[in-house]
């Protein structure tokens, strides 16, 4: 009985030191930047060169060298090179760093305690949920953002960033952060803002590298930190974060013209559905005949395409090397899915202004394409009002399909 | 079995269960991930201000052109071109699409390569008489038009490599009777209608390649390159190229690109007199230095196998 005993205590302490090893990990060091090694493995699968573990280190410290740590971000400490009104180091430090409070009891850590589960210390959109999700939350390093009220690719405003926190993205696990403060608010789309310059400038370095870069050569060496390479490096790196910030500073809000008198006439709906199955608009191809999303399914987002078709790379075919980007960190390939317009939920907002804006200049970095110039802005106002009377239409109705069935391809 | 006996074998269980995973571990060890040393970042940020000795040499270093010459050339394949697999054609306007051929590598009856790309990488002055030609003059801020339209008919890019320069327009037309859905990587992605055209005019220029794709039609591809200079050429079905009046007296690099290779690597070179010898271009580099008034012949052979 005895022996027993001690056995099974001993037992049971083994088994609880080995969950404490296990859930307290190695080391508890500060949290850091992850280099984007899925870009830099895209450019050696796109012929480019293949970068080793020192040439990847050193652009790690690069960056560090620029943008400062998650714990202490820093902004570019190169003559001449400024980001007005984008990213203010006073306010970036009220999101960045570990959750905490400062002497004043002002709430500190923001991206920590509210965002970084999902879109990842780097921004990278591949935070521990995130594999969890769909959609996949937003990888900033592009620069690109969906919703917005600007044209094509360009960068969105400040207040298209707010908006999208203040009222989540619904039918997304993106929730709306109404309870924060409007300063809050406001240092959380610096922060997120200076990931993206951080991330866009990182992709370019990646790329400059990739292909510019001799064998062993690094990209800022510090052996020869007076060297007209080294300078001239610098140099790039000034003129690529000119152009960066120029593409946020030069962005600009497509005004919206009223309605046409006829709107939400049943004349006008019809003229909307003509356009609808149209194929000038060729809405139908992607969003479906039954507007149910199930027209073309087989595209990627521009976030997927940079790593795979761009660089031949076919998701459903180089199984191999699709693994590797895995391994790397990557989150496995979906298709882009046409928005199903029978739900009523509108990721990007469902007043009708966000509608013009969605179908006026297309969504960045998805298939989701600009109205063609032959569209009026009388006939993109009809495509709405044909596009919102969809959830009221008889096909929403389920057809002899359990709900939950309804979804699952 | 008693109460006392049950406890142990769950706890032996646990024991196991906790043991294989911690001995499992999670298959393959993941690649370490890359983080920078911060008193590295910090000494690299103490130097970015400092005062480069020959800071901007290399741009300054170009001497003056005395003139410009023509580079000519032909491009083909040396072996069995390898199979390429079949577009994957599928959607509503599968009927009308038929079936596109693949055109990742288009060889020609005697090996000659289509779609290869040449174009001038050396980083040269603006709107400078010396590095452009007069001739070139007409073509700036040009829309581009008659043959040089990028069409689309039967569900295919009629122009499967194009290439261009910054201020000038690309008329993108659609021929079909479908509608498509054109996305140029980078720019616009606009719908097109029937006998529609859409204008694009880059800014920026591409330092390499970028694709054209539809959203309607996926398997449909062609690639655009934007370049801020004129110097550039696509080999045609011949497998020929010509570029005209390029400045002379300065040795100037330019990269070649094919769209199932990448940069090219491996190739033989003649300058026309049908002797080959062997070169290696890095990710698609060559330099030349050209002759003012001359015209020069590569004749460029490929081994299939770099196609593979």
């Amino acid at each position: 009985m005895y022996e027993s005993k001690t056995k099974r205590w001993s037992l049971l302490f083994f088994v609880l030191g080995i969950s404490i090893m296990m859930s307290s990990g190695c080391n508890t060091s500060e949290a850091p930047f992850l280099l984007n090694t899925v870009y830099v493995r895209a450019k050696k699968n796109e012929g480019l060169g293949e970068l080793n573990a020192a040439q990847q280190k050193n652009l790690a410290d690069t960056l560090n060298a620029i943008f400062g740590t998650p714990d202490t971000p820093e902004l570019p400490q190169i003559a001449g090179v400024d980001f007005p009104g984008l990213v203010d180091l006073e306010k970036l430090r009220v999101a960045a760093g570990p959750v905490g409070r400062n002497e004043s009891g002002r709430e500190l850590g923001l991206y920590r305690k509210h965002c970084v589960h999902c879109h990842g210390i780097t921004g990278d959109g591949a935070g521990p949920t995130a594999s969890f999700l769909n959609p996949y939350p937003r990888d900033y390093r592009r620069g690109t953002f969906k919703f917005k009220s600007t044209k094509g690719t360009d960068r969105p405003t400040h207040e298209d960033l707010s908006r999208i926190l203040v009222q989540g993205i619904p039918g997304t696990a993106m929730p709306s952060f109404r309870i924060l403060d409007e300063g809050e608010l406001d240092s959380l789309v610096h922060y997120v803002r200076y990931l993206g310059i951080r991330g866009e400038l990182e992709r370019r370095l990646i790329e400059t590298a990739a292909d510019e870069l001799e064998d062993e050569e690094l990209f800022l060496d510090l052996d020869q930190p007076g060297s007209g390479i080294f300078q001239e490096r610098v140099s790039l790196i000034k003129e690529e974060l000119a152009a960066i910030v120029d593409s946020w500073t030069e962005t600009q809000v497509t005004e919206v013209p009223p309605p046409p008198v006829d709107w939400g006439s049943d004349a006008s709906i019809a003229t909307g559905k003509k356009w609808f199955f149209s194929s000038t608009t060729n809405c139908s191809k992607c969003h479906g005949d039954t507007a149910l999303g199930d027209g073309q399914t087989n595209d990627y987002d521009e976030w997927t395409k940079d790593w795979t078709l761009k660089v031949n790379v076919n998701p459903l075919e180089d199984l191999e090397k699709i693994r590797e980007y895995e391994r790397l960190g990557a989150l496995h390939p979906r298709n882009a899915r046409p928005r199903n317009l029978r739900q009523g939920i509108y990721r990007g907002g469902r007043r009708p202004i966000d509608l013009y804006w969605r179908i006026k200049q297309g969504i960045a970095g998805t298939p989701m394409p600009a109205a063609s110039s032959q569209l009026s802005d009388d006939d993109i106002w009809h495509v709405i009002d044909y596009v919102m009377t969809l959830p009221y239409d008889a096909l929403s109705k389920p057809q002899n399909v359990p709900e939950n069935q309804r979804e699952i391809r | 079995m008693g109460f006392q006996a049950m406890v142990n074998r769950a706890l032996v269980f646990a024991f196991a269960l906790t043991s294989v995973v911690v001995l499992s571990g999670c298959g393959e060890p993941a690649p370490a991930k890359v983080t920078a040393n911060r008193a590295n970042g910090n000494s690299l940020r103490e130097h970015f201000n400092e005062d480069g000795a020959n800071a901007g040499s290399a741009a300054a270093a170009l001497p003056d052109p005395t003139g410009f010459a023509t580079l000519v050339g032909s491009f083909k394949i040396d072996g069995e071109p390898p199979e390429l697999a079949p577009l994957v054609v599928s959607g509503n306007d599968a009927s009308f699409c038929g079936s596109p051929l693949n055109e990742q590598l288009v060889i020609g009856e005697d090996g000659e390569i289509r779609d290869i790309l040449i174009y001038l990488n050396t980083k040269i002055p603006q709107d400078n008489p010396l590095w452009e030609h007069e001739s070139y003059a007409i073509d700036q801020g040009a829309v581009l038009s008659g043959n040089r339209i990028f069409d689309q008919k039967q569900c295919v890019f009629l122009s499967h490599v194009y290439a261009m320069r910054t201020g000038q327009t690309l008329q993108v037309v659609n021929s079909d009777s479908v509608g498509h859905n054109t996305n140029i990587s980078g720019g616009p992605n606009f719908n097109l209608g029937v006998g529609a055209t859409e204008n694009y005019s880059p800014s920026k220029q591409t330092n390499q390649p970028v694709s054209i794709v539809c959203g309607v039609h996926p398997w449909m591809k062609a690639n655009l390159l934007v370049r801020d200079n004129p110097y550039f050429a696509v080999t045609d079905s011949n497998g020929r190229f010509e570029i005209k009046n390029i400045p002379a007296g300065v040795e100037l690099e330019f990269r070649v690109w094919q769209e199932k290779k990448g940069f090219l690597g491996n190739v033989s070179v003649s300058n026309g007199d049908g002797n080959f010898t062997q070169e290696t271009w890095k990710k698609g580099r060559f330099k030349i230095a050209l002759e003012p008034g001359q015209t020069v012949t590569r004749d460029v052979k490929i081994n299939a196998t770099e196609f593979n």
